[in-house]
């Protein structure tokens, strides 16, 4: 009867021992698990640094040419264009010394006529590289400067209305000059457009900038698989700015273009344009 | 049908020894770090069991040989994890567990359990720590996430068999001296459940050395 007993126990532990094995396999199969979950958490977040850091590559790379653009345009405003402005004081002298001379005179005018030009395209350069207005008048100002610019080149009637955003800052509102910029040159160089309206508005909590015309459109797709440098620094901008970029648009269906971003300027330390330099 | 298996096992568990040792002699090429402390381990099997069969053959008791085997057999283990923690836990943590486990052991062969007895205290112990080991190593596996794919990776499969064999089989070295004094049948029995969980071993080192990495 004892051994019997004993017998009967020992068959328990055996009976026990096999369901340790059963839960120990469990338990292998949820490290699996468990193991290819936290995979995946890892390679979700090596993506989102990556994604980070080439953002913030993008940004300090586009921060870097506006530095440049900006420097660059000072120096052919303050250097080249007083250095042709005085070339052409000297130019004037030499047509008064020169008494009657009618060739002497009718050169000193052709180089006048030269010096302008050339004087013209340094301000337009410079103007290019860092928009009149912008840095003292605001944000509306240079865009309508950049609208009237625009309509001297295409047919089309130009509608815009651009709201002074407070406390905007330079850095952003180049920025969001850089990307009518990019809207308005596209258009006037493929749109073949009779109508473009544009407009940057504001709430309290956030920026739009929103753009349309009626011109040929064309596949966005294509476009971007293309490797279209505008398309491409338009999202990176809006990126830049924290933004979404919405782009309808089709051939013969004309363009719209929708770009919110957050109105988030009163904490610069948050943003991803507060980069150092 | 369960004890005919069980039986069967008994008589035939060992065979799955082959299976491992095979591949560890596939595989000798790639069998580097800690992998080399599990064919030493394959080795020590191997020799265990012909001894154990010859001793048996000759009618001479060989439990004796446990004793030893039991000293030796957690050695390699703990060298086995030692090599393959490296710095994630404390350097020291795995030669103290050696050393305490040996002096037990010595301490329990000299004046606890003779040689003529299973070492019970000893196999015991000897599971106990296998299984901390493992979890450690499943830990570390976690944590660091170094493989993309963990059932291929042969630490994974042959830690997975240390765990289930000492796991499994911990209660059964406890009772084994109890077992001893039940009839022959059930000791068939018994010890037929024991090889079940000695071929489940087998088997997993088998595959992990199957997935020994070949070395560029």
């Amino acid at each position: 009867m004892v051994q019997s007993s004993t017998e009967l126990d020992l068959t328990i532990a055996l009976v026990a021992g096999s369901a340790v094995l059963l839960l120990l396999a469990a338990c292998v199969v949820g490290f699996i698990l468990l193991y290819n979950r936290r995979l995946l958490h890892q390679e979700y977040a090596y993506k989102s640094m990556e994604l980070k850091y080439q953002q913030e590559l993008m940004n300090s790379t586009l921060d870097s040419i506006e530095t440049e653009r900006s420097r660059l345009a000072r120096d052919l405003h303050d250097e080249i264009g007083a250095a042709l402005s005085a070339m052409r004081l000297l130019v004037g002298q030499i047509n008064a010394k020169s008494g009657d001379s009618r060739s002497v005179s009718t050169l000193s005018d052709q180089y006048k006529n030269m010096i302008d030009l050339t004087i013209d395209s340094v301000r337009r350069i410079s103007n290019d590289l860092l928009p009149s207005g912008l840095e003292e008048f605001g944000l509306a100002y240079a865009i309508e400067g950049l609208c009237e610019k625009c309509m001297e080149l295409t047919e089309a009637d130009i509608q815009w209305q651009v709201e002074e955003i407070p406390d905007l800052g330079q850095k952003h509102s180049l920025m969001l000059y850089r990307l009518a910029q990019e809207l308005l040159h596209n258009a006037v160089k493929y749109a073949q457009a009779k109508q473009i309206n544009f407009a940057i508005t504001h709430d309290k909590e956030q920026i739009c900038l929103t753009y349309s015309d009626d011109g040929q459109g064309f596949d966005f797709n294509e476009a971007f698989r293309q490797k279209s440098l505008g398309l491409k620094n338009i999202r990176a901008r809006t990126e830049m700015l924290g933004g979404e970029l919405h782009f309808v648009t089709k051939p013969r269906e004309g363009v719209q273009v929708q770009i919110t971003m957050p109105y988030l300027w009163s904490a610069p330390s948050h943003h991803p344009m507060a980069l150092p330099g | 049908m369960i004890e005919r298996f069980l039986n069967w096992m008994f008589d035939y568990g060992s065979a799955f020894l082959l299976f491992p040792l095979a591949m560890a002699v596939w595989r000798y090429k790639y069998l580097t770090h800690e992998l080399v402390y599990v064919a030493a381990f394959l080795g020590l099997s191997l020799l265990g069991e012909l001894v154990a069969t010859v001793l048996s053959a000759l009618g001479i008791n060989n439990l004796f040989v446990l004793h030893f085997y039991t000293m030796l057999e957690f050695s390699l283990i703990a060298l086995f994890y030692q090599r393959f923690f490296g710095g994630y836990y404390p350097r020291w943590f795995v030669p103290t567990l050696l050393v305490v486990f040996i002096a037990f052991a010595v301490i329990n062969l000299l004046f606890i359990q003779s040689l003529s007895e299973f070492n019970t205290y000893a196999r015991g112990l000897e599971g106990l720590l296998t299984i901390v080991l493992a979890m450690m190593c499943f830990y570390k596996m976690l944590m660091e996430l170094e493989s993309k794919r963990p059932e291929k990776h042969p630490v994974f499969w042959i830690n997975a068999g240390y765990l289930f064999y000492f796991a499994g089989s911990l209660f059964l070295f406890i009772l084994s001296n109890v077992v001893l004094k039940e009839n022959k049948s059930f000791n068939f029995m018994f010890w037929g459940f024991h090889a079940c969980l000695f071929a489940l071993m087998h088997l997993f080192i088998g595959i992990g050395l199957w997935y020994s990495p070949r070395q560029n």
